[in-house]
């Protein structure tokens, strides 16, 4: 399947032109997004209806945004629509109005929703546990390993890694990047 | 997605397919924003293995979690943050302050992991057996624990752990497997961490003996200096991941015994005596070359009637076969081969002495 906003910039322009496209565009984002939009509210409020009613309000929201306005990334907007409205709601419920959602843990949400998938079974890690991790582990180079174990197990950030080793941030990320590869590899081995 | 027959076996994801699983899961981790997420959709939609990749790497990454406070990653956490130190050391000899910090952070964690395990110590869950007593004890997992005559285990099951401190005697183990939630058992310092399985945990003598019966279990708290020098010790693996001179986390096998000293100094068995280990659950116990005073502290778990060894005797050397609840017969046997005098003249206890 071909993504037809693959190149969002130029696709959205042509979009916003006339007011056909713009409903072409729209009805694309709805089939694109109303599941995980649904999935995603589902888990947050506490009702169906209530899910329905947000997922209702993002397309609205949104059909409003393309009528007055060209959206350079109207993908974007649709997450951003999205996490907006449940920080509105969560600021009216709360009588204080002070407190903020944390923006990382509302994105964070949006991944689970996208990657999650209901037939786990190519999932399912089975026997392979402790033992296997943890000689897995044992196979990386000194260095990996320790950052990673740093990064795993103690919560430090990869700027604070790559503080300490005084090499650069993307040197660590590159090192976790192949530890966490080498585990899931070993870890799902046929 | 469709395949050609549903006997052929789903499509595994690529070096290509992880690789850039690998990439997104860390960066949404470490920075994501909303403006990704159009880019993971993107990519999701692309190929259906992209997202199966992404599960796999999302669900290494949280097993992993699970193993956190495991005594093998504990060693590795403390020999990840000695090695982080080293590095941070020689770079950041001008500027202390800032690379301390992050050290308190993470050594505060470890302490704080260690300092939960000695806090359940003074919970409930206290089960005893008095002389000449056995019980079995079913625990809420399935896992069953075998208490032996005069022993006491302290049980205490929470959400991500489940420990049983044995604090006397000897206690055999039947493990429920369940990876999300290790059992552990700790006598003296030394934790046995059961990966679902069956063994043995005796203290004789100021000595805890370790017998696996079934399966493996890793073993922490063991002077591995010593350990390491000891000859015995090609017949069962060593763990040390990370830096040497750490605290060893030793694995044991089934048919491999540990014996442990009050020094913390270990001692592998390769090839125990499996149905000997368990004889106590017949009522019958072997001595092979064991120590008199030990042999004797067996001995008087199942009897009233308590062996009283004096010192200059205690190494002797024992072997043979017994019926648990008769310690008359034993100090027979001891009194038929060995200088020993018997004094009996006590109506609670038996004194064996030099003869010489």
């Amino acid at each position: 399947m071909k993504n037809p906003l693959a190149s969002p910039n130029s696709s959205a322009a042509d979009a916003t032109s006339a007011p056909d496209s713009r409903a072409e565009l729209l009805a694309h984002l709805d089939r694109r997004f109303r599941l995980p939009l649904l999935a995603y509210f589902g888990r947050r409020v506490r009702s169906a209806p209530e899910a329905e009613d947000l997922t209702q309000d993002v397309f609205e929201r949104l059909l409003r945004s393309l009528e007055s306005k060209p959206i350079a990334n109207p993908e974007a907007l649709v997450f951003s629509i999205a996490v907006n409205l449940l920080r509105d709601r969560w600021r009216r419920a709360n009588t204080h109005g002070v407190a903020e959602p944390i923006p990382a843990e509302a994105v964070a949400e949006f991944v689970d929703v996208l990657t999650v998938d209901l037939s786990p079974e190519r999932v399912v890690l089975g026997e392979r546990t402790l033992e296997e991790a943890f000689s897995a582990l044992d196979e990386l180079g000194e260095r990996t390993r320790t950052m990673f174990y740093l990064y795993r197990f103690e919560g430090l950030k990869i700027r604070e890694i790559a503080d300490m080793y005084g090499i650069s941030a993307s040197g660590v990320e590159k090192q976790l990047e192949k530890a966490l590869m080498h585990l899931t590899r070993r870890l799902y081995q046929p | 997605m469709n395949r050609i027959g549903p006997q052929e076996a789903p499509a595994q994801p690529t070096e290509v397919h992880l690789e850039q699983a690998t990439q997104w899961f860390l960066r949404l981790r470490e920075r994501g924003q909303v403006e990704d997420l159009p880019g993971l959709q993107t990519w999701i939609d692309n190929d259906p293995l992209n997202k199966v990749a992404y599960q796999r790497v999302a669900a290494t990454w949280s097993a992993l979690g699970q193993f956190s406070v495991a005594p093998e990653v504990m060693v590795g956490r403390r020999n990840a943050l000695d090695s982080a130190r080293r590095a941070a050391r020689r770079r950041w000899s001008a500027q202390r302050g800032s690379l301390s910090r992050y050290l308190a952070i993470a050594a505060s964690l470890v302490i704080a992991v260690i300092g939960t395990l000695g806090w359940w110590y003074s919970q409930r869950g206290v089960f005893n057996t008095g002389v000449a007593e056995r019980r079995a004890l079913t625990l809420e997992d399935g896992s069953v624990v075998t208490l032996d005559a005069n022993s006491r285990v302290r049980v205490q099951y929470e959400r991500d752990q489940r420990l049983v401190s044995l604090e006397r005697g000897q206690a055999r183990f039947d493990v429920a497997k369940d990876p999300t939630r290790p059992f552990r058992v700790s006598a003296q310092d030394q934790t046995v961490v059961a990966l679902g399985t069956q063994f043995n945990v005796e203290l004789l003598g100021g000595n805890v003996l370790v017998s696996m019966i079934e399966g493996r279990v890793a073993i922490t708290g063991v002077d591995s200096t010593v350990e390491a020098s000891t000859a015995s010790i090609t017949g069962a693996k060593k763990k040390t991941p990370g830096a040497p001179g750490g605290a060893a986390v030793i694995e044991l096998k089934a048919g491999e015994g540990l014996r442990v000293r009050g020094d913390g100094q270990g001692l592998v068995l390769p090839k125990i005596d499996v149905d000997r280990a368990t004889a106590w659950q017949a009522g019958k116990m072997f001595f092979d070359n064991e120590p008199l005073a030990s042999a004797a502290e067996r001995v008087n778990r199942y009897s009233q009637l308590q062996i009283v060894v004096d010192p200059a005797i205690a190494n002797v050397s024992v072997s043979g076969a017994f019926n648990t609840g008769d310690p008359n017969a034993f100090v027979e046997a001891i009194a038929t081969y060995f200088p020993v005098q018997v004094d009996r003249t006590s109506e609670s206890k038996i004194r064996l002495t030099s003869r010489d």
